[in-house]
């Protein structure tokens, strides 16, 4: 099996020996430099600059493989005037080394596939403030997201990533809440037999996408696998270092959209001058117990995002997007007979069932420091008679079925992020109804806080949000006063 | 009027002070500007590209010129030409430019273009590579590229937008 190496690793190598046997002069000679500092210039580049076509732009038919600057064959300078042969030979190296690399390309060997490893995690403080009846009473320290990306130019404009979340679920789960009566919480102990069988949890992992895309252009890409859903902003933005806030907008974590979809999707852009236009369509197994693999009906799920960028000197970017998704909900389970005439027979009947349509629209606005931006999401979901789930509402009377509902949603975040530390002061508010038979009445929260980036890497948060719920014919939940403090970071 | 002497007096040694401290630059005193120009190998046959392309290259995203893709090259941060290019074509500061792109890549897109210096090395490795695109003053030219004219102006015409 040919070697799949880190990009980071062997450029390491090659530059610490190159450091290592011409401490000064290599440098130059090389064409190297180490990782510029975060505030210097991209963090997320290669430290060395190897210049690598295959991750920067493999063009078809063009070298796929790692260009590396060749290392010094002596200790001269490369500099323009000084040695312009060997500046000649340094170059053309890089070019030979180019021109080799396009057997990789081929399929011919994978040698210089350069796999990038990257990811981000958080760690959060909570503490509601004031007494409430929702959630846990008590302040807690957690780490949230783990979350390891490897992506890889697979040369001819193929490109693959994946993206895994490390989580402690599922233990201590105690399921979806409300689940009446409660059931009992998840216990992952198992004896580690490492540690004379003492008792070690374990946690879960969860695929948060895993995709091969091939762009035959910029205006089209086909992508197959697990991604997600492309509608609005959060959706997109979703890890913890580039979200503003602790916590996503109440309506975002509603999931009006499935996050995630297992199919194929097409995108691409188009370029009008200062405009940029672009689609996103999606086919996918759409929504359902266990979407990630199996689709359990023959109702694909299809979607899609349109949106127009802006490009102004005077008035930043704008960005205008809008989104839709229509699939039907499934569940259901084999059951295995054996027929009159001796012949098995498979028959699935449906458990569960409701098709959904949902809708958003989102805008954006960047200049300078300043960001405004805002989605607007809603959802009907209509479920097929004689499969309606049954309701025991909280505000008493007898169970029922669950009627057709329409969700909808929508929040506001503004914020300046200034220059000192990347100080960003932001607030926000949303309003979210989740519709007819739910439990819970319509609710809107203001929030507001501080995201203080001193490096591109890292980002310190402090957000309090006051919550609030409509009156209604229920028990009073109450207002909410929480506090979230989180320190988040990218590596 | 007593007392508006002793304050004018003030003023004036104030100016003179941040004058001399260097806190102001003087704009325009015959300091000659360069010109940053955008090279592509002289057989290339991508001649022009406007600037919200060239900007879009720059930020991550695919741009095709002449059928093909183009592979832009960077210097690194901490060069005079990169600073200006960051500037003039980015509009972003350091920080900004640093965030944008760890911010990019937990999206998942694609990371920053490659980085070479010195400036010599990397004029030679656009000659050399096929669909590469650099940047150079006009004045360090190397005979092997050419300058690429932006929104159809040419780094010696008057209003070409790459001037620090």
């Amino acid at each position: 099996m040919s070697a799949v190496r880190s990009t980071r690793l062997s450029a390491i190598a090659k530059i610490g020996l190159l450091l290592a046997l011409f401490p000064a002069p290599a440098r130059a000679q090389a064409g190297v430099d180490a990782t510029p500092p975060a505030a210097d210039g991209e963090p997320a580049a290669p430290a060395p600059t190897i210049v690598t076509p295959s991750e920067a732009a493999p063009a078809a038919g063009a070298p796929s493989a790692a260009v590396a600057v060749p290392a010094a064959p002596s200790s001269a300078q490369v500099a323009p005037t000084q040695d312009d042969a060997k500046a000649d030979a340094a170059a053309e190296a890089a070019a030979a080394e180019a021109a080799s690399g396009a057997a990789s390309a081929d399929g011919e060997e994978t040698d210089h596939v350069r796999l990038n490893l990257y990811g981000f995690a958080d760690f959060s403080y909570s503490t509601p403030l004031g007494k409430t009846e929702l959630g846990s009473p008590y302040s807690s320290f957690a780490v949230g997201k783990l979350n390891l990306y490897a992506s890889a130019e697979l040369g001819d404009n193929w490109r693959s990533m994946a993206e895994i979340r490390f989580m402690y679920l599922p233990n201590g789960s105690t399921g979806a809440p409300g689940t009446i009566p409660a059931p009992r919480r998840t216990d992952t102990s198992a004896s580690d037999y490492t540690d004379v069988g003492r008792p070690v949890k374990w946690g879960g992992i969860s695929i948060e996408r895993a995709w091969l895309e091939h762009t035959f252009h910029p205006a089209l890409t086909v992508r197959v696998g697990a991604f997600m859903t492309p509608y609005g902003i959060w959706n997109v933005d979703h890890g913890s270092p580039v979200i503003i806030g602790v916590r996503k907008p109440y309506v975002i974590g509603e999931g009006l959209f499935p996050e995630h979809q297992t199919g194929l999707e097409i995108y691409g852009t188009w370029n009008l001058g200062p405009s940029q236009v672009g689609y996103h369509l999606t086919l996918s197994n759409g929504r359902g117990p266990i979407d990630s693999y199996q689709d359990l009906d023959h109702n694909k799920a299809v979607g899609g995002r349109l949106f127009v960028k802006h490009d102004d000197p005077g008035w930043g970017t704008l960005t205008i997007g809008a989104s839709g998704y229509k699939g039907t909900y499934t569940d259901s389970y084999d059951v295995y007979e054996v027929s009159a005439a001796g012949g098995l027979k498979v028959t699935h009947p449906i458990t569960a069932q409701y098709k959904e349509l949902s809708l958003a629209a989102d805008v954006k606005w960047e200049l300078g420091g300043l960001l405004v931006q805002s989605e607007l999401i809603m959802s009907d979901v209509a479920y097929t008679d004689g499969l309606r789930p049954p309701v025991y509402p909280v505000s008493g009377g007898p169970p029922g079925f669950a009627p057709d509902h329409r969700r909808v949603g929508l929040y506001g975040l503004a914020g300046y992020r200034f220059a000192f530390l990347g100080i960003m002061p932001f607030f926000g508010g949303e309003n979210y109804d989740a519709g007819a038979g739910s439990n819970t009445p319509a609710s809107s929260a203001l929030w507001g806080g501080l995201n203080v980036r001193p490096t591109a890497r890292v980002v310190l948060k402090a957000q309090f949000t006051h919550a609030w719920f409509a009156k209604w014919e229920g028990p009073s939940f109450g207002d909410y006063n929480g506090l979230d403090l989180q320190a988040a970071w990218s590596f | 009027m007593k007392t508006r002497r002793p304050f004018l007096t003030a003023c004036v040694a104030i100016s003179c002070l941040v004058a001399m401290s260097g806190i102001t630059t003087p704009v325009g005193a015959g300091e000659a500007k360069t010109r940053l120009a955008i090279v592509v190998a002289k057989d290339s046959p991508v001649s022009d590209i406007s600037f919200y392309e060239l900007k879009r290259l720059y930020l991550g995203e695919r741009v095709n010129a002449a059928g093909k893709r183009l592979l832009p090259l960077n210097l690194t941060p901490n060069s005079r030409e990169r600073g200006a290019f960051d500037k003039t074509v980015l509009s972003m500061s350091p920080d900004a430019i640093a965030r944008y792109w760890v911010d990019r890549k937990i999206r998942g897109d694609s990371g920053p273009p490659k980085t070479i210096e010195p400036l010599d090395l990397l004029q030679r490795v656009v000659a050399r590579l096929d669909g590469a695109i650099g940047y150079a003053p006009v004045t360090e030219i190397r005979p092997e590229l050419k300058a690429l004219r932006i929104d159809g102006k040419g780094p010696h015409d008057s209003g070409y937008p790459l001037e620090f």
